[in-house]
């Protein structure tokens, strides 16, 4: 058995105001913040932990830059003291722009965050507004500037693509404009309508204007051409990197390793069981215990299956002879025919290494990733 | 020797719905004829699909005791009866088994269609008849004026009525007592040679086909070799019994009595329903009235989605087959959905009652054509053939005309509804022949319609058109003549056999363009565009396109994602198992059924 990784994900689940795009779950009642923070504290107090070493932890949302700096450094404190933290190679905070002053983002670095993601979506100042974002464009370049002042050489930023009203040049800007900023990762994401969304809702009424499909295969074309020119290399289907810079958490996710996840509606993955935290804010905070109710049991076939369709996610793919290794399957011998079905079709690149989707595969790879599950 | 005057054969007549079932379940509660803790409710209909669709599918019969006012001990004899057009044949021979007939109905629905259509089958068969008005517990319940429908549409008496729940158990002894004192006592010559009414058959995994009769004349025991008159097979009794409603073994059945014989039967088909039974040895002259050999009206092709399982819905269908004499099926080839077997069936519920059989109780997942009528082709070289499947239809140059089936269809309706089943039977290239005023409010329309017609979604059609009031009954009346082309469906330039439907010439570009639109609504999205053409002959009538589909991604796939990913991808998978491989292009079930579901005609 090859040693996996482990990874720690800390969820703050406050936002000022909830995006119109934005299923996730979050609250704007900071009147609750302190008791949450409470209960996450008791939640990492309570875990029955193995001593393996940590190699990542990440601090998602929500917006954890809107909560007290003080609440998150109680629990840095606590993962310092519960855990063995000697691996950790990564420790990443996400903020939003326009969220928090040249104090708190000095304090993340000195807590020992070394990373820093940024949800800027798009620097179009009328599209932000249609996003229902709380920030300009000009908080995003404030926010970045100080973000390297205090310190940080790892700044990644989030961007959206196939909005509302959409087009390749706005696209082109935004990407030029991330260029020029000088940042290490980039992750982009097409839209997705998610019922409960307030685009959902326009959606339902007919006004919500979204590109077509064609125009959402360019703006992929465009992203992969841009980034490339600049060094940064796609890693995933979503996310680009400069050498060296691939978000080391994320990783831990599509190498089906394992992780903790702490706080509202998080999910763990140890070993063959996974488990999916309390999703109600209110419940959580009253919650007495953390005894895990709803463990899912990861069969050996199951991991098989994720190990497959999250290694297909990787620009490297699988390595055949580690997955070989790690899981005993033969993946050409095994799937003999869905690979012949793929490869018809130029899904798929396939040697005595590795296999990994092409660019189209990875535009239909929930068709491909779905032809591999029993 | 059992006293002819004790016994009382009778059956219940009602439309679906109308509490036939729970009337029965009632009966046999009150004579204790099963314990009431091993009552399941509705005892008669047995297997789960009946229970669940409220319809009788296999007849049952059960033998009650029952102690009347006047003293006596009376043996009643229930026969079940099946509430649909499809099996109109097995009522009647279920009807000629009886001497009275229970005629339930709805106190707030009123008489129906096929209440009607068994009400003259049991006059014919000289029954007496008592009407029991049931659901008199429901707020909407008009019992007087139902009762007065009664005597003015079938012109019986109803001084006898009886007013009962039978969800509540009011008017059960009632019930009874009339069925004493009204249903006359069997008679019959227990001297005279063996004559027996086969009323239905059933397959018993140790004993065999087993034939639920009537002994109408003789007697009937262990031992005794019995000739089948349609066949004229012969068989040993093993045994002779009763239904309690569970077999129960006795020495004999006389002249009158009910019950079934086993004799090593090895196929229902050699126990047909309707048939006579005799003795070898002592035959009777002449059998009675009324065989006649089940006849299917509809067919269909059945396929299994996994080619593999070709041999287990073959297995199926032979184990369905003994127990159901009216399945016919044989191999058909198609070359869009490989082999499976073109299957006959007495009507559209038989046929669904048949493919729910197959997918439940023998976990099949199958592709199921859209049903056929029977054509007859008139080829140019003098001759004649028919035809059960488009796929059979000779080449259009050796055709010179086809006639189609069809049916006297009886419609009642209120008559606020008139007008618009006028139309409907308009739209269906129905003829009108008669319109009766059964009440002052009551229509029964009659019209003769091509069966193909009626097999599509004429009854759905009536159903919405009349807010559910109207009930129709039908009866086959012969083939005519009629201007039929073949419609072809063509996937990606193929034309898909198992697609292929004839239709009247009128209606051909409606319906073409009609299919190809719910078909490309039906097609998912393939890797490749994939065109859907119409055509008459080497026509195309209508075409549409399913794009390809080029982006199915999901961008976003982090820890808490993954449970999420991984149900929509078996999500993706199972909607692709319930798909058939038809060339590279993977077709849903549905599609083989669409030209039934296509909206506005």
């Amino acid at each position: 058995m090859m040693n996996k990784n482990i990874g720690v994900y800390i969820h703050i689940p406050f936002c000022i105001q909830k995006c119109n795009y934005c299923d996730f779950v979050s609250f704007t009642n900071y009147g609750l913040e302190d008791k949450y923070f409470q209960k996450l504290l008791m939640e990492i107090d309570l875990l029955e932990y193995d001593g393996r070493p940590i190699n990542t932890i990440y601090f998602g949302g929500g917006t954890p830059s809107t909560v007290k700096p003080e609440n998150i450094e109680l629990v840095v404190l606590k993962l310092k003291e519960k855990l063995d933290l000697s691996n950790l190679v990564e420790m990443t905070i996400e903020i939003n722009p326009g969220t928090c002053n040249n104090d708190s983002i000095g304090k993340y670095y000195e807590m020992g965050f070394d990373r820093i993601s940024i949800g800027v979506q798009t620097f179009d100042e009328i599209m932000l507004g249609k996003l229902g974002r709380i920030h300009g464009e000009a908080d995003i370049y404030k926010t970045i500037n100080l973000a390297k002042k205090v310190g940080f050489k790892n700044i990644s930023i989030d961007l959206m693509f196939g909005l509302p009203g959409d087009s390749l040049e706005r696209l082109d800007r935004d990407l030029g404009i991330a260029m020029d900023l000088n940042l290490q990762h980039i992750s982009t994401y097409g839209l997705i309508v998610e019922p409960g969304t307030k685009f959902y809702e326009e959606q339902k009424k007919g006004v919500l204007k979204l590109p077509e499909e064609e125009l959402l295969l360019n703006m992929r074309k465009l992203i992969n051409k841009k980034l490339s020119k600049f060094k940064f290399s796609r890693y995933e289907i979503a996310n680009y990197a400069r050498v060296g810079y691939e978000s080391k958490h994320n990783l831990i996710y599509w190498n089906n390793d394992d992780y903790y996840g702490f706080g509202l509606n998080s999910t763990s993955k140890i070993r063959n069981l996974r488990f999916k935290n309390e999703s109600d804010l209110n419940k959580y905070i009253n919650m007495d215990n953390f005894d895990k109710h709803n463990l899912e049991e990861i069969t050996n076939e199951m991991e098989i299956e994720e190990g497959i369709f999250l290694g297909l996610r990787l620009l490297t793919g699988i390595d055949l002879e580690d997955f070989l290794n790690r899981y005993k399957i033969d993946i050409k011998k095994k799937y003999e025919k869905v690979l012949g079905e793929l490869l018809e079709i130029n899904a798929i690149i396939v040697n005595d290494k590795m296999l990994k989707l092409t660019d189209y595969g990875m535009e239909i790879s929930n068709y491909c990733m779905a032809k591999f599950l029993s | 020797m059992t006293d002819l005057s004790n016994i009382r054969n009778f059956c219940i007549i009602a439309h679906i719905d109308h509490g036939k079932s729970t009337l029965a379940d009632r009966l046999i509660e009150y004579t204790g004829a099963v314990e009431k803790r091993d009552m399941t409710s509705q005892l008669l209909d047995q297997m789960d699909l009946e229970q669940e669709r409220g319809i009788t599918i296999k007849l049952q019969a059960v033998k009650m005791k029952y102690f009347a006012d006047d003293g006596r001990e009376y043996l009643l004899n229930l026969i079940d009866t099946p509430g649909h057009v499809d099996f109109t044949y097995e009522v009647s021979r279920s009807l000629a088994a009886c001497e009275g007939a229970l005629l339930v109905v709805d106190a707030s629905q009123g008489i129906e269609a096929q209440t009607l259509a068994n009400v003259y089958l049991a006059l014919e068969n000289n029954l007496e008849i008592i009407p029991v008005i049931n659901k008199i517990d429901l707020p909407s319940a008009e019992p007087e004026k139902v009762k007065q429908e009664i005597e003015d549409i079938i012109g019986l008496d109803t001084s006898n009525a009886i007013f009962t729940s039978a969800k509540t158990g009011e008017g059960t002894k009632e019930i009874l007592e009339a069925i004493v004192r009204y249903v006359p006592e069997p008679i019959g010559d227990y001297e005279a040679p063996l004559k027996a009414l086969i009323f239905d058959s059933n397959f018993d995994a140790y004993k065999g086909a087993l034939s639920y009769v009537r002994i109408i004349d003789g007697s009937v025991k262990k031992g005794m070799k019995i000739r089948m008159f349609a066949t004229g097979k012969e068989f040993e009794v093993t045994e002779v019994g009763i239904f309690e409603p569970l077999h129960k073994v006795v020495d004999s059945l006389k002249a009158g009595e009910v019950g079934y014989i086993a004799a090593s039967i090895k196929k229902v088909a050699d126990t047909r329903v309707g048939d006579t039974i005799t003795g070898a040895a002592n035959p009777c002259i002449k059998p009675l009235e009324g065989y006649k050999k089940a006849v299917p009206m509809v067919y269909c092709g059945l396929y299994p989605i996994d080619n593999d399982q070709y041999n287990e819905l073959k297995d199926a269908l032979e184990k369905l087959q003994l127990n159901d004499a009216s399945l016919l099926f044989e191999p058909e080839t198609s070359s869009a959905l490989g082999f499976g077997f073109r299957c006959g069936f007495l009507g559209l519920l038989h046929m669904e009652i048949v493919q729910e059989r197959l997918e439940r109780e023998y976990n099949l997942s199958l592709i199921t054509t859209a049903p056929s009528v029977i054509f007859i082709v008139h080829l140019t070289d003098g001759t004649t053939m028919k035809i059960d499947s488009p796929a059979q239809l000779p080449d259009t140059r050796l055709v010179d005309y086809l006639e189609e089936p069809l049916v006297k269809a009886s419609i009642m309706v209120p008559n606020e509804y008139v007008g618009t089943v006028m139309d409907l039977c308009q739209d269906k290239r129905g003829v009108f022949v008669n319109m009766e005023y059964i009440t002052p409010k009551r229509v029964v329309l009659t019209y003769k319609l091509p069966l193909g017609e009626i097999i599509y979604d004429f009854f759905d059609q009536l159903k919405s058109r009349t807010k559910g009031y109207a009930s129709l009954d039908y009866e086959l009346a012969g083939h005519e003549r009629s201007s039929l082309v073949k419609l072809d469906i063509l996937l990606a330039g193929e034309i898909i056999d198992a697609l292929s439907c004839i239709v009247h010439r009128d209606k051909a570009y409606h319906r073409g363009r009609a299919l190809v639109s719910k078909l490309r609504q039906l097609i998912p999205r393939q890797m490749f565009e994939v065109p859907i053409q119409a055509a008459i002959g080497t026509k195309v009538i209508a075409r549409e396109t399913v794009k390809a589909m080029r982006k199915d991604v999901l961008e976003k796939c982090y820890g808490g994602d993954i449970s999420r990913k991984r149900k929509l991808l078996e999500k993706q998978k199972e909607g692709k198992k319930r798909m058939k491989q038809v060339g590279r292009i993977e077709v849903p079930q549905e599609a083989f059924m669409a030209v039934l579901s296509l909206d506005d005609e």
